[in-house]
């Protein structure tokens, strides 16, 4: 039987998988890709406990956080095109120019 | 009789701020303006003095509050009485023959008009001393004859000797007015003690009366009281800025000496009379401090060349005459000697005036057989002489027997030192007049006429330096607080005797030229360098100055240079730059970083969350 916890399992290895592909990957495109990952695994979460209590509400968030996601993917890529533009790749290590 | 007081005080204000204001380029207006004024405050004064006489001498005041602090007023007001009723009279009435003799002496002067002004504020804040009804009017006059006096001393300021006398003079009186400043507050505080705070003359003598007593405390604060004199009275051993105030016009010079200035610290000192009766300590240090300027001063005299410089030494010493008078526990015998004083050396000043405006000297041994040459000014010269000198029937001899008097009656020390004076003034006056008026002269002078507007002042201050002692003055100031002297035929005869003496040998000395023993010179040779050095008190001043304030001085620059400036400002400025640049490192650029920082912080504050539960 598969219970609430199997699903909450696997929202936190999907959300730490996330963030290691954020801090060990250094194209912009793979960041934002492991970005989506931590946003699905809380919907993961949201729709796992929505339905284990039967509350509506969960799901409602879920369409918010996937709305939030499309805009940010939108931003994400339009940031992405300018910097392969202006410095002709997209390391993120050769993006620091904000250097105090 | 209020009012006319109120005009009287602020009549010569508005000559001063007449001629500031339009008439610096109209010599004439200037001097006109000036004189006008000085001579309807003397007409009004006289008014003052009569409606005074018919109120039976009752003392009376009016006064504006300028600043309320809970139960405690600042006031500004007149007060008229028997003492300020005389002043008045002296101020204007002197202060007036200064002020037409200068319209002649000053004639081609370049600042004429902006010396009339200073004359005329000179004239306002003495008359605004004398008008006081508390310490805290007459310290802000006092502090003003202070500026008026540092304009008129240098008011020849292209010339660094006098610009340099009239800073000193300023410097010297401020020193002694911070100890005046400290004794107001602690009279005030006393007054608290006593009932009620004020610092009002009437309300203070009234709380202050019979069986008062403030202790240590007292004493202290009429010691504090007494500095402003030292000051402003050139008492020992702040004596030293009026030998160099001769720098100033001779007029000024007379005025200074004789109608105001010096006279404001004697003034004070009968003023406030009611408060240093109660101490006798404090009594004792005013007595000691003026028998030692008295004796001082006239040894000084003996030595001096300038004719100007000779009058300023006797002007110190019969200061310190007043001062031991008011001491030995009789104002009224200072005052009374004020006045007197106030007459004859007024009257010698001018005529010392006349003389350098005749012949352009100031060196006495240049000058010689004026009397024929500038008879109006010799023969009033010999009456001042005589006058200051002490001689029966002019006035000098009835106020400083009184004091000699007094003096023999408390302590010997104090008659001989007195007596001793007496002599030595005889003997530097007669040194002074016949070198310059009857001895052969050394050079030949052409001097020109003597003017009417020098002539008269000195015909009439000569008849009051003659009369003025016939009027009874001293009995008539007496108050209850002095001491009674009852008049003693020997100490009379020893003075007048002595003072005779003096003369003789100065005749015998300086006319008849008798030669001296070679090694009498040398015998006094030392002594007549301290003399010639002032008592080597200047040079003192001077090391004071250089070794102990320059020192002190070169210390806190250090402290400001290195603690103040290179330690707290700068180093605020170094700890700030430093940590912006430690700041700094933070801010890699690198996004991985932030992301770093920013899941770790996370991390954390979750597992503390959860571990807190």
């Amino acid at each position: 039987m598969i219970g609430l916890h199997h699903y909450l399992v696997l929202s936190a290895i999907l959300f730490a998988a996330g963030v290691y592909g954020i801090l060990s990957r250094r194209n912009v495109l793979l960041i934002l890709l492991s970005v989506e990952l931590m946003l699905n695994a809380a919907n993961l979460s949201f729709i796992a406990f929505s339905r284990y209590l039967g509350d509506l509400g969960g799901q409602v968030f879920v369409f918010f956080t996937m709305v939030v996601a499309a805009c940010e993917v939108t931003v994400g890529l339009a940031v992405a095109i300018l910097l392969y533009r202006t410095r002709g790749s997209l390391d993120t290590d050769q993006a620091d120019w904000l250097k105090g | 009789m209020l009012t006319l007081a109120w005009l009287v005080l602020f009549l010569p204000l508005a000559a001063a701020a007449a001629i500031l204001a339009g008439t610096l380029r109209r010599n004439f207006l200037s001097s006109a303006l000036a004189c006008g004024a000085m001579t309807v405050s003397f007409l009004f004064s006289c008014a003052i003095f009569f409606q005074l006489a018919g109120r039976n001498f009752e003392a009376a005041e009016s006064h504006v509050v300028l600043v309320s602090i809970r139960n405690f007023e600042l006031e500004f007001g007149v007060l008229v009485d028997r003492l300020s009723a005389i002043m008045l009279l002296i101020v204007t009435g002197i202060g007036g023959g200064i002020f037409f003799y200068s319209t002649e002496y000053m004639k081609d002067d370049p600042g004429y008009s902006r010396y009339f002004a200073g004359l005329s504020l000179f004239a306002f804040s003495m008359l605004g001393i004398v008008l006081s009804t508390n310490f805290f009017q007459i310290f802000v006059f006092w502090e003003l004859v202070g500026v008026s006096s540092y304009l008129l001393i240098g008011h020849w300021y292209q010339k660094n000797e006098a610009a340099d006398a009239g800073k000193k003079a300023f410097i010297t009186t401020r020193i002694g007015d911070v100890g005046f400043l400290i004794g107001i507050l602690m009279v005030w505080s006393l007054a608290g003690g006593a009932g009620k705070e004020t610092l009002n003359f009437g309300v203070l003598e009234s709380l202050m009366g019979d069986g008062f007593s403030g202790g240590m405390y007292l004493t202290l604060a009429c010691l504090a009281v007494f500095c402003g004199v030292l000051g402003k009275s050139a008492q020992f051993p702040l004596h030293v800025w009026l030998p160099d105030a001769m720098e100033g016009p001779t007029p000024v010079s007379a005025l200074i000496h004789a109608a105001t200035m010096v006279a404001a610290g004697v003034y004070l000192l009968a003023r406030t009379f009611f408060l240093f009766v109660h101490s006798s300590q404090a009594l004792f240090v005013i007595a000691c401090t003026g028998c030692v300027t008295a004796l001082m001063a006239a040894l000084m005299a003996l030595v001096q060349d300038d004719i100007k410089k000779v009058l300023a030494y006797s002007t110190l010493s019969q200061l310190g005459y007043m001062v031991m008078a008011v001491g030995l526990g009789s104002a009224s015998a200072g005052m009374y000697h004020l006045v007197t004083h106030a007459f004859f050396k007024a009257l010698l000043f001018l005529g010392a005036g006349s003389v350098i405006h005749a012949i352009h000297t100031q060196n006495i041994w240049e000058m010689g057989g004026l009397l024929r040459r500038l008879p109006v000014t010799g023969w009033t010269f010999l009456i001042g002489f005589l006058a200051l000198a002490g001689i029966f029937p002019l006035s000098g001899f009835f106020s400083k027997d009184e004091i000699l008097t007094l003096a023999s009656m408390r302590h010997p020390v104090f008659y001989l030192a007195g007596t001793l004076t007496a002599f030595l003034t005889a003997f530097y006056m007669g040194r002074l007049f016949f070198t310059v008026f009857t001895a052969e002269p050394r050079r030949e002078h052409h001097p020109h006429g003597e003017a009417a507007v020098i002539r008269i002042p000195l015909l009439l201050l000569a008849f009051f330096s003659a009369a003025s002692g016939f009027f009874g003055l001293g009995h008539w100031l007496h108050t209850h607080h002095d001491a009674e002297i009852e008049w003693n035929f020997w100490v009379v005869s020893i003075s007048l005797i002595v003072s005779l003496g003096g003369i003789a040998a100065s005749y015998l000395v300086y006319n008849l030229r008798i030669p001296l023993p070679e090694s009498l010179g040398v015998v006094f040779a030392p002594a007549r360098k301290v003399l010639e050095n002032k008592f080597y008190l200047d040079d003192f001043y001077d090391a004071l100055v250089q070794k102990v304030q320059q020192n002190f001085a070169g210390l806190c620059d250090l402290f400001e240079r290195w603690v103040v400036v290179e330690w707290m400002v700068n180093g605020t400025a170094r700890v700030t730059a430093w940590s912006g640049d430690m700041l700094r490192r933070l801010q890699t650029g690198r996004i991985h970083f932030y992301a770093l920082v920013f899941s770790a912080g996370i991390t954390a504050l979750v597992g503390w969350w959860v571990l807190a539960r």
